[in-house]
């Protein structure tokens, strides 16, 4: 299988964080999708790798070749939608094509046109006139309208409502359709990707704590409950972000570890969501 | 072909995929030769991962119910008649396993098991 | 060279919006104002001149607010294609507005005085070219290594030397053996016009070449 996107070992200090060995591939195809809680070190990675800011050490490789201040001719292949768009506020919607669109070797106008008036775009309205969704649309139809291989997605529904993201998600499916493609999607709404990404990557305090397939990421922990006399204290250590309350206690397990808990507990399955919320409980408990 | 997901569901979606389809060709809703669609297509019209349904079709290919042709997609292979009327047997006997669990503890008598059988046969216009 | 064409021309749209209706209608009243008060050609062509010069910082100024670095870092661009386009976009802007200000001379000088001395106007056009040229060579690597609102006060201080070396030149100047030497200068220019152009054109070059190279290593190590 081919790796679309490729980073290896990536590390970058700054004064008060720490990005410490990044690495992750998202292959050829598929939807990776980069969670963590706000400040884990998601934009460095992506800075990085847009080449915004430059890693101590560590590689970037997309679609085989390593990027680099002066080697930029990759980012013909590649797609970028931030939370906050980076365009002019003043720019109509064709000035922003005129902007960018002599950059682009297979930049298509009939297919950008299409996307506007599909997405509801107006081309004679100025970016700083468009709502929060519109933005996100805007950035999405110039990403969509160079024939890029790699769509890169820094917390794009961020500001969005349940209607615009979901029509986001629509979209990110019919890009997916090819499978030459591949979408790297950071985001800490967790939801967006419950469904449609295939793989996870997830980092915590600059480090990446879990890489691999989603479904197997959900199908190794659980959600435990139980009383708190349940549990003796070597079991207790099993739980990760074992939180006690007045009528009980809650945490998470590896799946390999149940058998080794009572039988009256209860087990839930799990969400991405509450894996992080867990995790970032373990990680801070242990500093 | 119909296939509905629950994400609320305990079953895995792939496994709710997979058992889906499995109706579909046993009640020869599906038939000999069609054409699935494909796994990016199945993915983008359940909202599920590309990955899910790769699974899902992986399992149907190893239990010999369809077959994959490079670069054309996946087609439902001819039925295996046998495979079919063993595993119905299977689930007959079980259910009839059940059914007979469920009369000892209820102290319900044989015959009255029996009539019970007729008479849902009758319903069923099972004869 | 193509995205670096590409580019100088993405800096003019972001500047064009700033390029108002309002904007040219001040600066045409600057024009009428100066002209009338002073009746100077040189001191007009200045003012025009001078507006190049601010507008040449405007991608700066307009590109930071709307964090159009992320922008740039999206696009298949070079960090030497920024730099370089950036330097055309500014000469660019300088000519285009030293070609409008001879124009603007051209029509308002014979109203004003008796006529209008095209070879003095294109020397005046061509020296202010040249004075502002030293001006954005100095602001330019400052803006490429602070960005524009750490730089916009440091960048205006070589402005503020302007006068005084303006003074101190004509002090020089003023001294016997200084005005004798200028004298033979100017006499020797008079005499070898083309070779004064060359040298003159050379200098211009290695000016603009020397801040590009070094507005280019700043912009090179900077992260945003």
């Amino acid at each position: 299988m081919n790796n679309i996107l490729e980073i290896s070992h990536l590390n970058k200090r700054y004064e008060e964080f720490l990005l410490q060995n990044v690495s992750f591939s998202v292959p050829q195809g598929y939807i990776m999708g980069f969670i963590g809680p706000n400040g884990a070190g998601k934009t460095t990675t992506i800075k990085s790798i847009l080449g915004m800011v430059y890693p101590d050490s560590g590689t970037v490789k997309i679609l085989g070749s390593e990027i680099s201040s002066e080697n930029t001719e990759i980012k013909d292949d590649i797609g970028v939608v931030m939370d906050l768009p980076f365009y002019v506020d003043e720019w109509k919607i064709k000035d922003v094509e005129a902007a960018v669109s002599p950059f682009y070797s297979r930049w298509n106008s009939k297919v950008f046109a299409d996307f506007v008036r599909k997405f509801g775009l107006i081309q004679n309205k100025k970016v700083k006139e468009l709502s929060r969704g519109m933005k996100v649309k805007l950035m999405l139809a110039i990403a969509l309208s160079h024939e890029a291989k790699l769509l890169i997605l820094d917390e794009p529904t961020s500001g969005l409502d349940p209607v615009a993201r979901d029509e986001l998600m629509d979209i990110l499916r019919d890009y997916m359709l090819d499978e030459t493609k591949g979408i790297l999607f950071s985001t800490h709404i967790t939801s967006d990707l419950e469904k449609i990404a295939d793989y996870i990557t997830f980092i915590i305090n600059g480090k990446i704590v879990f890489t691999g397939q989603k479904d197997k990421l959900l199908e190794s922990y659980f959600l435990v409950k139980g009383g708190i006399s349940d549990l003796n204290s070597l079991q207790k250590k099993l739980i990760i972000g074992y939180r006690e309350h007045s009528a009980g206690f809650e945490g998470m397990i590896k799946a390999e570890n149940i058998g080794m808990l009572p039988e009256n507990i209860i087990f839930e399955k799990i969400s991405l969501d509450e894996i992080i919320i867990y995790m970032n409980k373990e990680g801070t408990s242990h500093e | 072909m119909k296939i509905i997901i629950s994400n609320r569901s305990a079953t895995p979606i792939y496994e709710q995929i997979k058992e889906q389809i499995k109706e579909s060709i046993y009640s020869n809703e599906l038939k000999e030769g069609e054409m699935l669609p494909s796994i990016r297509q199945l993915a983008k019209d359940l909202k599920i991962s590309v990955i899910t349904t790769t699974r899902a079709y992986n399992d149907l290919e190893q239990e010999g119910l369809i077959s994959s042709v490079q670069g054309k997609g996946f087609f439902v292979e001819p039925k295996n008649h046998e495979l079919i009327r063993e595993k119905a047997l299977c689930e007959i006997e079980s259910s009839f396993a059940t059914a007979i669990k469920v009369a000892k503890m209820a102290l319900i008598s044989k015959d009255e098991l029996q009539i019970i059988f007729n008479t849902i046969a009758k319903e069923e216009e099972y004869e | 060279m193509s995205r670096t064409l590409s580019f100088a021309r993405l800096d003019y749209l972001t500047i064009k919006p700033y390029l108002t209706l309002k904007s040219m209608t001040l600066l045409l009243i600057v024009i009428a104002f100066v002209s009338f008060g002073t009746g100077e050609a040189s001191m007009l062509i200045g003012m025009l001149m001078m507006y190049g010069t601010i507008y040449a910082s405007y991608p700066f100024a307009v590109g930071e607010k709307n964090g159009i670095d992320t922008l740039y870092a999206t696009l298949p661009l070079k960090k030497s294609n920024i730099v370089a386009g950036r330097y055309i976009f500014a000469i660019f802007l300088n000519i285009s507005t030293g070609a409008v200000a001879f124009a603007v001379s051209a029509i308002i000088m014979p109203v004003l005085r008796e006529g209008f001395n095209w070879k003095e106007t294109l020397i005046t056009v061509i020296i202010c070219l040249f004075i502002f040229s030293v001006l954005e060579s100095i602001q330019l690597p400052i803006y490429f290594k602070f960005g524009y609102a750490k730089a916009k006060f440091l960048a205006y201080l070589p402005l503020a030397f302007f006068p005084a070396a303006v003074i101190t030149i004509s002090a020089v100047a003023g001294k016997e053996n200084s005005l004798e030497f200028l004298n033979n200068v100017i006499l020797w220019a008079g005499e070898n016009v083309l070779l004064t152009v060359i040298i003159a054109v050379v200098l211009w070059m290695l000016l603009l070449l020397s801040s590009g190279l070094l507005s280019y290593r700043f912009y090179k190590d900077r992260q945003f």
